[in-house]
């Protein structure tokens, strides 16, 4: 069995992988006190794993850090300190996941510990979408430049593709994105230096005239510390709703309730938006996914997003599109130029499978 | 007399109305901005075009110098002579949505939208008042690039913040250029044979200081790669254009700057001269791009954005009927339109290589014999739409 554990500053949620097929068991773990690691952590994975069963390993899944491990890596103590390079960018949670890999390390001695990067997937990502229209010095200072997000998804959509495919993959999940993918290689990706880049979530802004903060903090007193607050954690769905539900429980109310009509109005025109930037770098395009945690209770909404491109021979199947497991579906019609499919593999499953691999290779 | 304000340049024409006959025309460039080349007038009178120098200054001496020359071309022509200012300005925010007369009370009102186009709207302003210092007698009213845009429907206009930054700040997406998308949508049509009301339309307005994209259905504006500002969108000569808004406050945090300071930034030394460095001037850096990695990377960036709008837009409107190229580099540097047409063939976009790096001047069909859109490159002309409505309400106070 082995054992994936995605954290943030807040909380620690672990998820079993077992052989194809097994259900895999989530337990979720807050983090509310100081000696969280010490007193809670360990008991908790002892816990889940019962007493009966191996652990043959651990897999972290790291937000960040792709162009420092493009691969899956062991963690070891020389992993763990080069991590320190990240702190700045993101200090709360790079020194958080230092104490976590190092406790760990201690705790479960031999047993090994893989770290999969959300944005090691984009290390190619080509230098004109990696870097902003800003002054260059402040790019290479301050390492401002297009890091990308769900990378370990929008490479699994990929590969259900021929390798010299022309793809385009779209992540309905907390954080939307769109990747465009050509030879298995990233050309685009909606989300850049910080989350709140491209498409809403539950809570972000996304998309943002920076100009508006400008006048916010100067018309309106707004601090910096505020508007950063409220970009993060107070707009997006539940900024334009007042309804702090996740995406797939309000998507219920859409046509409904006119604020989340609205919100499910302009989260559409987001995917779109982006989806047809992708198209445009890639060229042409043979095949379009849709994964993550919404994609089977957003099927109107994907539907609609693919009507609209029709007029490029895109022919689609009626909905409802059944699911049958975890195995990817083809939505398209028999005579469609371009293939339309939905992958419902979750990170989970694609982490578990890559670190069995791993292991055996080890 | 219409008075085009751009970031770095003073587009003017001197208009006999309501018969739209232009005794001047000309465009003081590079105004106020850092490029290898000197600035320079270009004044057209009575069809005969003279390049006059410039010293470097900032758009008051340019305006100055503009009324001298005119004063002389007066005195050989007694009917050129000046009797309204027309000013475009770019951004009213949410105090003025059609062209209105300038008197003490807009004055005041119109300084507090300064902030809002920290690039273009204090020039206009200064031009504005330097009018009325100057030219007591003589009229003004300001013509709005907004004012097109009024039609972005509320999905695409509304940013994803809570309510109460659209209701009470009025923070929205506004779109500008509006006077250039609205003249050369009418000017495709015509060119064309086609009803305004039937077309698909992406016009790519795209200057030497400010550019953007309207997606236009019905002859309604649906959607601009301008926000709120003219920040968001493409990238420009100065200007990011879109960014990733969490970079603001890591940079305000990490470099300890202001929100001045980083405004600045992003409008006055990002874009292209960010990029690139040596110069803001896309002929500068095309000429430089062979050898020099970072004016190719600043190249890029500014295809790609073009390319990227295109893309959404085409979706948008569910494939265009026509593409336009217009203003200084949309109408003066082919290989910006064909690197940003290359590939696009899935949206119906093909150009003809020869067609295109053929086009001289005036109106002009580049589309390849085998396109779906037509691609068309279309001098934009706002001076005339401001002098159009300019003149409509001057008449309307006139007459009421």
């Amino acid at each position: 069995m082995v054992i994936i554990i995605e954290h943030s500053i807040r909380e620690v949620t672990l998820w079993t992988h077992r052989a194809a097929g097994a259900p895999s068991v989530k337990k979720v773990a807050t983090m509310n006190t100081g000696d969280f690691l010490e007193t809670d952590l360990m008991p908790f994975i002892r816990t889940m794993c019962g007493e009966r069963e191996t652990v043959t390993a651990f897999a972290f899944c790291l937000v960040s850090g792709g162009d420092l491990f493009p691969k899956p890596v062991r963690i070891t103590r020389r992993a763990i300190d080069s991590l320190a390079r990240l702190a700045p960018l993101f200090p709360l949670y790079m020194n958080h996941t230092r104490a976590l890999f190092s406790f760990c390390l201690t705790q479960v001695g031999p047993i090994p510990m893989f770290m999969f990067s959300e944005t090691a997937f984009f290390k190619s990502l080509p230098d004109e979408e990696r870097y902003y229209a800003i002054p260059y010095e402040y790019s290479e200072a301050n390492r401002i430049k297009r890091w990308g997000y769900h990378g370990l998804l929008h490479e699994d959509s990929s590969a259900l593709f021929p390798e010299t495919s022309q793809v385009l993959s779209i992540v309905l999940d907390r954080q939307t994105t769109v990747c465009a993918i050509k030879n298995m290689t990233p050309r685009y990706i909606s989300m850049g230096y910080t989350p709140l880049e491209g498409i809403m979530g539950k809570t972000t802004c996304g998309d943002l005239d920076p100009g508006a903060v400008f006048y916010l903090m100067k018309a309106h007193n707004l601090s910096m510390y505020r508007i950063d607050d409220i970009l993060k954690n107070e707009s997006g769905f539940f900024g334009m709703t007042g309804r702090r539900a996740d995406i797939n429980e309000l998507y219920q109310l859409n046509g409904k309730d006119r604020k989340v009509t609205e919100a499910f109005n302009l989260y559409f025109n987001q995917i779109l938006q982006h989806t047809g930037e992708g198209m445009a770098l890639l060229g042409s395009l043979d095949g379009i996914v849709f994964s993550g945690r919404y994609v089977s209770d957003l099927q109107p909404l994907v539907f609609k997003v693919l009507k609209k491109l029709s007029f490029m021979g895109l022919y689609l199947r009626r909905l409802p599109w059944k699911k049958a497991g975890d195995r990817a579906v083809f939505v398209h019609g028999d005579t469609s130029r371009i293939k339309a499919c939905l992958n419902f593999r979750t990170k989970q499953r694609i982490m578990g499978e890559a670190t069995v691999e791993l292991l055996k290779r080890a | 007399m219409v008075l085009n304000c751009g970031s770095s340049s003073l587009k003017y024409k001197i208009v006999r109305m309501p018969e739209e006959c232009v005794l001047v025309a000309g465009e003081a460039e590079r105004v106020g901005i850092k490029t290898k080349e000197d600035p320079a007038i270009h004044h057209t009178v009575l069809g005969s075009t003279v390049t006059l120098p410039l010293a470097r200054g900032d758009h008051a001496a340019a305006f100055r110098r503009i009324m001298e020359i005119i004063a002389g071309d007066s005195a050989n022509d007694p009917e050129i002579a000046c009797s309204l200012f027309a000013h475009r300005y770019v951004h009213p925010g949410t105090l003025f949505t059609k062209t209105t007369r300038i008197n003490a009370h807009t004055l005041k009102q119109l300084r507090q939208t300064l902030p809002l186009a920290p690039l273009h709207n204090p020039i206009s302003f200064s031009l504005v008042e330097l009018c009325a210092k100057e030219y007591p007698a003589i009229p003004q009213v300001a013509v709005f690039d907004t004012s097109f845009h009024a039609t972005i429907p509320k999905e695409h206009s509304l940013y994803a913040l809570p309510r109460v930054f659209s209701r009470k700040f009025g923070i929205h997406k506004i779109g500008f250029h509006g006077l250039s998308h609205e003249y050369v949508m009418h000017a495709s049509c015509g060119f064309l044979k086609r009803e305004v009301r039937t077309q698909r339309i992406i016009s790519c307005h795209l200057g030497t200081g400010g550019s953007s994209i309207c997606a236009i259905s019905n002859g309604r504006s649906v959607n601009n790669s301008m926000g709120f500002t003219p920040l968001e969108g493409l990238v420009m000569n100065t200007r990011s254009g879109d960014v990733d808004v969490g970079m603001v406050f890591y940079l305000m945090f990490k470099e300890n700057c202001s929100a001045d300071d980083i405004e600045t930034i992003l409008n006055r030394k990002s874009g292209i001269v960010g990029v690139y460095a040596a110069s803001s001037d896309m002929r500068d850096v095309i000429a430089s791009s062979v050898s020099d990695p970072r004016a190719r990377l600043a190249f890029s960036l500014y295809v790609n954005r073009v390319k990227k709008y295109i893309g959404y837009y085409s979706l948008l409107l569910e494939k265009p009927d026509v593409l336009i190229f217009t203003d200084s580099i949309g109408t003066g540097l082919s290989l910006v339109r064909e690197e940003v047409c290359k590939n696009l063939q899935m949206f119906g976009i093909r150009i003809d290589a020869e067609k295109n790096h053929g086009y001289r001047s005036g109106m002009a069909d580049i589309s390849h014999s085998k396109a779906e859109t037509r691609t068309l490159v279309i001098p934009t002309d706002e001076e005339i739409v401001i002098a159009r409505q300019a003149y409509k309400e001057h008449s309307y106070g006139h007459n009421n």
